[in-house]
């Protein structure tokens, strides 16, 4: 996706640069009649067909501020990705009383607008079965220029023991998906071997060795280095809105 | 955009019956809605043709319009039932987003309970008929402040969702695979496959 042409054009770049950063929820005044949208459209039409020039920048400020505390909070000229779902529960660990430390990363194109970018889930003990469930809310909003660096959620799984000490499950991570609509994932998540030595001490004492940067969880780069062995899987079912994709002739 | 009508039909394994209280937790710019965004089942006991299982069949209706996606609307619901003395207790919270994708959907979600945090406090509460709950159900729609919950996790609770949307392709969200004309193979909706 190109960047939008008006920060490119010599005497368009001034007022693009001028456009106030995005408040994230003091303009909450929606127009309920839908003429602010109406406009928001037609001010849009007007710069992208090329014909669009400001008429002078107090006027086209005044409107622009209008419109944009009026609108919907798109970010200007850019497509938009929409998460909201649910951190559900894990299986496959072989301790109860788990919880979830969880992040989203993503790429310098992409701007978080609105929600979480990282949280830590309620640590559940489950009665009935060896799922624990967590429940846990993720509504997140993005505005994005390009396609690089989608969005990844990376997941730690720990186990808090009933002397309330923490020990490390697990690390996994999977891509926001890409497709509209509703989808149940399943993250599948592994943890550092250790040596034998370590392995027998965390048999008696638990504990175990963890990654240095959890960075290298979900970074791209050589693992060769690193033994690790299988862990449980994590439930997540999100749902993703996308929006404006297509104009930009975006397939997903 | 509005999600019309949808009803629960709700079922739960544990414990004893006892009144569902719903709400409707909603986060962002939602404008107005139209409906009950709070209500109280009936107490409803299993009975010998469905013996793990709780039928509410209660009935919400409302309606939401905004312009923005976020904060998507979320249902909590909490369960009551009577402990063995008798006195009602909080048997589960639980919390899942409404679906925004027009059609029929159901949802089981989980239902868990806060924990004491001492065993004597467990014992005194357990006594007592007092035990910890969330002072605001809406907290479980949210996920700041969690971190510091231990919880026990019993039951499960469905919803079936009718959702009708209106308006979201002309503010240019693309809800489903059909939307972007570029069809891939639809993923199953199911959880608790595991």
């Amino acid at each position: 996706m190109a960047a939008p042409r008006g920060s490119q054009r010599q005497d368009g770049g001034a007022h693009c640069r001028s456009l106030p950063r995005w408040p994230p929820a003091s303009c909450g005044a929606l127009d309920p009649s839908g003429r602010g949208w109406a406009r928001r459209d037609q001010w849009e039409r007007a710069s992208w067909g090329g014909a669009g020039r400001c008429r002078s920048n107090g006027q086209a400020g005044a409107l622009r501020m209008r419109i944009l505390r009026s609108a919907a909070p798109s970010a200007w000229g850019m497509a938009e990705l929409h998460v909201i779902g649910q951190l559900v529960g894990a299986s496959g660990f072989p301790q109860r009383r788990l919880f979830c430390k969880w992040g989203l990363h993503a790429g310098g194109a992409w701007k978080l607008l609105a929600g979480l970018r990282e949280g830590q889930t309620q640590v559940d003990d489950p009665q009935g079965g060896d799922v624990a469930y967590w429940c846990h809310p993720l509504d997140v909003h993005y505005a994005t220029k390009g396609l690089q660096g989608w969005p990844k959620l990376h997941l730690q799984v720990w186990h808090q023991d009933s002397l309330g000490r923490s020990e490390l499950l697990g690390y996994g991570f999977c891509h926001l998906p890409s497709t509209p609509g509703c989808h149940a994932l399943s993250c599948v998540t592994w943890r550092p071997r250790g040596t034998r030595g370590e392995r027998l001490s965390r048999l008696f004492l638990g504990g175990g060795p963890q990654l240095r940067a959890p960075d290298a969880a979900y970074a791209a780069g050589d693992r060769f280095r690193l033994r690790t062995e299988a862990a449980g899987t994590v439930h997540l079912q999100l749902g993703v809105l996308l929006r404006h994709f297509a104009r930009y002739g975006v397939q997903c | 955009m509005a999600t019309g009508p949808s009803s629960e039909a709700g079922a739960m394994a544990a414990g004893g019956g006892g009144p569902a209280v719903f709400l409707v937790a909603v986060n962002g710019q939602i404008e107005s809605g139209e409906g009950l965004e709070e209500g109280i089942s009936q107490i409803t006991s299993k009975s010998a043709v469905a013996p793990t299982t709780l039928v509410w069949n209660f009935p919400i209706e409302i309606t939401f319009k905004s312009t923005n996606p976020s904060g998507w609307p979320q249902i909590v619901v909490s369960v009551y039932g009577p402990d063995f003395f008798g006195n009602d207790v909080v048997r589960g919270y639980g919390a899942v987003h409404v679906p925004f994708t027009p059609g029929r959907h159901k949802r089981t979600i989980a239902m868990f309970v806060p924990e004491s945090t001492s065993r004597l406090q467990k014992f005194t509460s357990w006594f007592t008929g007092r035990r910890p709950e969330f002072t605001d159900p809406k907290v479980v729609a949210q996920g700041e402040g969690r971190e510091v919950t231990r919880v026990r996790s019993q039951g499960f609770v469905t919803i079936s969702f009718n959702v009708v949307t209106k308006d979201m392709k002309k503010l240019g969200y693309d809800v489903s695979p059909s939307d972007m004309q570029t069809p891939c193979v639809p993923i199953a909706e199911g959880i608790h496959k595991y």
